[in-house]
C-alpha cells in the first residue's frame, strides 16, 4: 500500500478550502504547520484533486510513508499514525480487553456476587493489568492522528480538542478505580489523611481555601 | 510504598464497581469499524462482529434474568427452581442462558 505524504503551510485561503481544513477558524493563534498525510483507496475525490495540485505545485515532495511519524525534522515524533503496525496491534489488545470486561464484569456481578476473597490471584492480576491498560490507551490515544476529509491531522492540539469531545469523558469515567477509591475510603489511612488535611486547614488558615493552606504548610 | 502496593492489590468485594468498564464497549465498535474499513476480510468480519453482538446480548439478558432470580429469592412464576440456589454458579448460568435463547 503507498501513501503520499506531504508538507506544506496553508497560506492560500482558497487551497485551505479546496482541501477542507479551516484550521485558523479552530486556532486563531497557531501559526505552526499542518502535516497532512494522504489516506488513498478511500477518498477517491480527494486524492484526485491532489493529483491536480501535484501537476500545479512541483515542490510538493512525495515520501513513502513508513508508518511512523519520526522521519521528518519537521514532525512532531510524539504524534502516532493509526496506520502504524504496533499501534494496530495495540488496538487489537484493547478490543480484547474490553471483550473480557464486557462478559466478565455482569457475570460476576449476577452469579458470583463477591469479587474478592475468593477471587483466584490470576483473575486479580489479569483485572489490574488490564485496568493499567486502558489508562494506558487513554493517554495514547491523545496523541494519535486523526482522519478528516481524507487527511491525516497531525497538529497535538488539533488531535486533543477532537478528543476531549468525542471519547475522552467515557474514557475517563470508565478508567476510575471506584473500586480501589472504596478500598482507600473504607481503610484508615484515608481517615488519617483527611483528619491531617483538616488540622493543617485549621491550624494554617482562616478561612482560605485548603489548597493554599496545604502550600503555606508545606514552603 | 508496600503499602500502597498492598492496597493496589487488594480484591475489591463488590464487582458492581467495575459496571462503568461496560461504557468502552462503543469504543470497541469504533475501532471495529475503523479496523474493517480497510481490511479484505471486511464481509467475514461484519459477520463476526453481528455473531458476537448478539452473543453479548444474550449474555447480558442471562445475567439480568439471574440478579432478578437473586433479589426476588429464588421464588417466582418464571424465575429458575429453588434447587438451584446452591449450585455451581456455571449451573446457574446455563440455566439462565437457556432462558435468554429460549426467549
Amino acid at each position: 500500500m503507498k501513501r503520499v505524504k506531504q508538507n506544506r503551510a496553508f497560506t492560500k485561503d482558497n487551497e485551505r478550502q479546496k482541501l477542507g481544513l479551516h484550521v485558523d477558524n479552530l486556532i486563531p493563534g497557531s501559526k505552526r504547520k499542518i502535516r497532512v498525510i494522504e489516506v488513498n483507496e478511500h477518498d477517491r475525490t480527494v486524492s484526485k484533486a491532489i493529483e491536480q495540485e501535484k501537476s500545479h505545485d512541483s515542490s510538493v515532495q512525495n515520501v513513502q510513508n513508513r508508518g511512523d511519524a519520526g522521519s521528518d525534522d519537521d514532525d512532531d515524533p510524539w504524534v502516532v499514525l493509526p496506520s502504524a503496525p504496533w499501534y494496530r496491534h495495540c488496538q487489537v489488545a484493547v478490543m480484547l480487553i474490553i471483550m473480557y470486561n464486557c462478559f466478565m464484569v455482569p457475570y460476576r456481578v449476577s452469579f458470583l456476587h463477591y469479587n474478592g476473597d475468593d477471587k483466584a490471584w490470576s483473575v486479580l492480576v489479569i483485572d489490574i493489568l488490564s485496568d493499567l491498560y486502558l489508562i494506558c490507551d487513554l493517554i495514547l490515544a491523545a496523541r494519535v492522528a486523526y482522519v478528516e476529509h481524507g487527511y491525516y491531522v497531525c497538529e497535538p492540539a488539533l488531535i486533543w480538542r477532537r478528543y476531549l469531545r468525542s471519547h475522552f469523558l467515557v474514557n475517563l469515567v470508565s478508567a476510575i478505580p471506584l473500586g480501589k477509591i472504596a478500598c482507600l475510603c473504607e481503610s484508615s489511612h484515608w481517615k488519617f489523611m483527611m483528619c491531617f488535611l483538616v488540622h493543617t486547614w485549621q491550624t494554617t488558615s482562616c478561612g482560605q481555601p485548603p489548597l493554599f493552606a496545604i502550600r503555606r504548610t508545606v514552603c | 510504598m508496600a503499602d500502597y502496593i498492598m492496597w493496589a492489590a487488594t480484591a475489591v468485594r463488590n464487582p458492581a464497581y467495575r459496571l462503568l468498564k461496560l461504557l468502552r464497549i462503543f469504543q470497541f465498535y469504533e475501532i471495529m469499524s475503523s479496523r474493517l474499513r480497510s481490511s479484505r476480510y471486511h464481509r467475514l468480519m461484519k459477520l463476526f462482529e453481528l455473531v458476537l453482538t448478539t452473543l453479548l446480548l444474550a449474555h447480558w439478558m442471562a445475567c439480568a434474568y439471574f440478579s432478578f432470580t437473586y433479589l426476588e429469592g429464588y421464588e417466582g412464576v418464571w424465575l429458575p427452581e429453588p434447587e438451584l440456589k446452591h449450585a455451581h454458579p456455571v449451573l446457574k448460568y446455563w440455566r439462565a442462558q437457556y432462558f435468554a435463547v429460549i426467549i
